[in-house]
């Protein structure tokens, strides 16, 4: 049974780390930008929820806490990300985590460095019951979050009018800023729906991780390598990849669980060496 | 004699065939200009003689020398030498240490890897010669960056003759130059051309007419004619298929 | 030969005699012999990002792994009671290590070369933080001692300043040497324009494995004298974050258009990690938003906003 429910826990953690990779993935797609001030709006959407979730109550602190987050995402596009379009990635990519570091100190500057518990909301604390088979309430609760997010986002590239452009921005920048779209609003609406996701999941994952300053950047890193990992632009192979290290990470700790830690960094690295442009990558604008 | 030796060499993009069943003997001597239409293949044609995209199938001989899938620095071994459409240059360098960095390697440079560059005087003196035959010795200690576009197509040229070549491939020499500038560029050709085979891409059709001692028509990829300027401006194929289109 | 002095590293070498001596800071020994090692590590680090345009955001590997060589080298094997050897073995790790991920990465290119760098530096990291029966694993390795070298101690803090300063003396000519040689010159054709490169006959993949393999060379010699400076070993420096640090102090520096840029780059990272944080907690604020404006204003860092007054100069 432990290894059961820790596969069940490697795909919820692989359906957060999808809906953050996917945000990764279409402000990079858009904007060419690699924007490591991703993982502080997961930190700032598990920051403010706490700081509302015992006045307001859990869910009107979910929907809230998004809506600020993605504020902040609407100021660091017009402020900061805006200067690097066009320029190497990898420049956006120091810029952007500069900033991050920047915030991460303001975090820990107005709410202090202490780690804070969140407690999961009463209509999930419990446990689902399967035969002999227990399992947590609340986790299946952030896989049914997490999933609507990816399955909102695909359906959004898949079927909308504005989605076939911000697929197409995903190949070719240039190419849909000359179709007459208005490509500079398109990358803020962009990055406010990272940032919105991003926020999202980092509620999400508050009870389970608890809220720190660091929590940012435990989820950045692997949300970069699951977009290497999945292919830019692919929708389908960031789940994959997100799902593929959420259950290696778990089902790791069976095997080596001293090493585990390593697990994202190894996956990604093989695949890229064999696959130079992730698993069902095509030709993009990071090359 | 035959210089290149070009067997069924076939290249796809997809559904596309860029370069379809290319059969075809280069000789030696003088200048080979490539036109066809646009999307006739010939960009795609001068990529694989010059290694920088592999043929899935045929194969190139190179004097007797299969170099068919090298990888461009291996190319480059052989004698074969390309200029570049867009010009291709290390923008933040002087226009010497730009061909400099082609004559060091040129030259050998295992005994001098370790000197300071600019102290390399044998590097120095063969780069400042093939400025001077170029005419832009006086440009030497300006960034390449800065200098006009005509002499950023010659520097082009000169830093493909760095590397000791036979052969030399031009990648539309002419594109986006003035007229005086033309002049200047069809002098070097021709100058260049006793010395070198030359293979030219272009779509000017003076200069295609006015230098070229054969002519090679690509159409679809395949092959539509070869022959000399007249043969060429004669042939009714090649009219219907792009100068009679070209004119209208 | 009064051309010396208008040499910048004449200037610098004299700052780092002086600094002992200094008021106030000139106390802080290891802060300085600290700031020494930055020296080494950024400059060797420059050769692969301002030289070649080789973005190895995990460079901290192969300092961590110079410092866990020199650790390991001085408890497991030095019986003999060498100063030398751990230093020696720090070089060598750095440069095994540099050689085998960059001839496995030697094709790849921008971002996908930069993230196998910070794979490799996480998995190093992984193991030095988890492999206790080698490593110590959480708790590091400790109890390594500088011993005497060639009869002079270098127990003696300021001495062991000295020592490093003529390591970094040496490294700096070396290092400038090679980024101006005939090497210098292909590896910079590398970073403008690759493709020409490879027109011109270079085998760019050798290059970059080349310059690779040296760097991580320096980067070992300044981690195994981190070790000795420390007399520890400790995983965190391997982490990918560490790393960043190097990267941005040196792009803030103006390390793509300097050959000083890593190294004003890494004076002003010292100091505001070290002095600036005794005077406010949140220093990473300040400096982390520093960063992003200057950087965003000049993008080619500090020297790079003197650029164009030095180049009417010459």
């Amino acid at each position: 049974m432990l290894e059961l429910s820790l596969f069940c826990n490697g795909i919820v953690l692989g359906l957060v780390y999808a809906a953050v990779a996917l945000g990764f993935s279409l402000v990079l797609g858009v904007s060419g930008v690699i924007n490591f001030s991703h993982g502080i709006t997961f930190t700032f959407g598990a920051y403010f929820f706490w700081a509302m979730y015992q006045t307001l109550g859990w869910i009107p602190a979910m929907i809230l806490s998004p809506m600020f987050v993605a504020l902040i995402g609407f100021f660091v596009e017009r402020l900061i990300i805006r200067r690097v379009y066009g320029q190497d990635p990898l420049f956006g990519l120091l810029i952007t985590l500069g900033f991050a570091m920047a915030m991460e100190e303001l975090i820990r500057m107005i709410f202090g460095p202490a780690t804070h518990n969140v407690n999961a909301p009463d209509f999930a604390n419990g446990v689902i019951i399967v035969g002999d088979f227990l399992y947590s309430q609340y986790r299946v609760f952030i896989a049914v979050v997490a999933a609507v997010m990816v399955a909102a986002v695909w359906v959004f590239t898949e079927k909308s009018k504005y989605g076939s452009v911000v697929k197409g921005g995903m190949f070719n920048s240039e190419m849909v800023g000359a179709l007459g779209h208005d490509l500079y609003r398109m990358r803020l609406y962009i990055m406010v729906l990272g940032s919105f996701i991003a926020g999202l999941s980092g509620i999400l994952a508050a009870p389970i991780w608890s809220v720190k300053s660091g929590m940012g950047n435990s989820i950045l890193m692997p949300s970069f390598l699951i977009v290497l990992m999945g292919g830019l632009g692919s929708i389908p192979g960031t789940l994959i990849g997100g799902l593929l290290v959420g259950i290696c990470l778990s089902m790791g700790t069976l095997v080596a669980p001293r090493f585990v830690d390593m697990i994202p960094y190894i996956l990604m690295g093989g695949i890229v060496y064999f696959w130079p442009r992730g698993l069902m990558g095509q030709q993009n604008i990071i090359e | 004699m035959t210089l290149f030796s070009i067997q069924g060499l076939t290249k796809r993009f997809g559904a596309l065939t860029a370069t379809n069943n290319v059969t075809l003997d280069i000789g030696r001597e003088g200048i080979l200009s490539i036109i066809g239409p646009n999307g006739a293949g010939k960009t795609t044609f001068f990529n694989l003689l010059t290694g920088f995209l592999k043929p899935d199938e045929g194969k190139i001989f190179y004097k007797g020398q299969d170099v068919t899938g090298k990888k461009p620095y291996q190319i480059i071994r052989y004698g074969i030498s390309r200029s570049f459409q867009v010009v291709s240059l290390f923008e933040e360098m002087t226009v010497l240490d730009n061909v400099r960095v082609g004559v060091q390697r040129t030259l050998g440079f295992m005994n001098r890897m370790f000197l300071n560059y600019s102290h390399a005087d044998a590097v120095t003196k063969k780069a400042m010669e093939l400025l001077e035959e170029a005419g832009m010795a006086d440009m030497a200690d300006l960034p390449a960056a800065s200098i006009p576009h005509g002499d950023r197509k010659i520097l082009d040229l000169c830093v493909a003759l760095t590397t000791n070549p036979e052969t030399i491939l031009l990648d539309e020499p002419m594109a986006g130059l003035s007229k005086a500038e033309r002049f200047r560029i069809t002098q070097l050709i021709k100058k260049l051309s006793e010395t070198h085979k030359v293979i030219i891409v272009e779509h000017d059709m003076d200069l295609v007419f006015g230098i070229s001692d054969h002519i090679l028509v690509l159409h679809h990829g395949a092959i539509l004619a070869m022959g000399s300027a007249g043969e060429i401006a004669a042939n009714e194929e090649v009219q219907a298929a792009y100068l009679g289109r070209e004119v209208a | 030969m009064s051309k010396i002095y208008k040499d910048p590293l004449f200037w610098i070498f004299l700052g780092c005699i002086c600094y002992p001596f200094l008021p106030y800071v000139g106390n802080f020994t290891s802060l300085g012999t600290e700031l020494l090692l930055w020296f080494i590590f950024t400059l060797s680090f420059n050769l692969c990002l301002g030289q070649t345009g080789l973005p190895s955001f995990g460079h901290g590997a192969f300092y961590g792994m110079g410092t866990y060589a020199a650790a390991i080298v001085f408890l497991r094997l030095s019986a003999s009671g060498s100063f030398v050897l751990p230093i020696l073995g720090g070089i060598a790790v750095g440069a095994v290590a540099a050689a085998f991920l960059g001839w496995l990465i030697r094709e790849k290119r921008g971002v996908y070369f930069a993230m196998m760098t910070v794979a490799f530096t996480q998995v190093c990291f992984g193991i030095c933080f988890r492999w206790d029966e080698v490593t110590g694993g959480e708790a590091g390795l400790s109890g390594i001692s500088r011993l005497d070298f060639l009869g002079i101690p270098m127990r003696d803090p300021v001495t062991f300043y000295y020592f490093c300063f003529a390591v970094f003396v040496v490294c700096a000519i070396v290092i400038r040497a090679i980024s101006r040689s005939c090497f210098g010159l292909s590896l910079q054709s590398v970073r403008q324009n690759y493709i020409r490169s490879q027109y011109l006959g270079y085998n760019v993949g050798v290059y970059k494995f080349a310059v690779y393999t040296l760097s991580g060379a320096f980067a070992g010699l300044s981690g195994a004298l981190y070790c000795l400076l420390t007399q520890s070993a400790f995983a965190d420096i391997l982490d990918w974050t560490k790393s960043g640090d190097v990267v941005m102090a040196t792009l803030l520096g103006g390390g793509t258009v300097s050959f000083y840029g890593p190294i004003v780059g890494s004076l002003i990272f010292i100091i505001c990690k070290n002095l600036l944080s005794s005077l406010w907690d949140h220093w990473l604020f300040i400096y982390g938003l520093s960063f992003v404006v200057i950087l965003s204003l000049f993008p080619t860092g500090i020297m790079g906003m003197f650029r164009k007054k030095a180049k009417k100069k010459d």
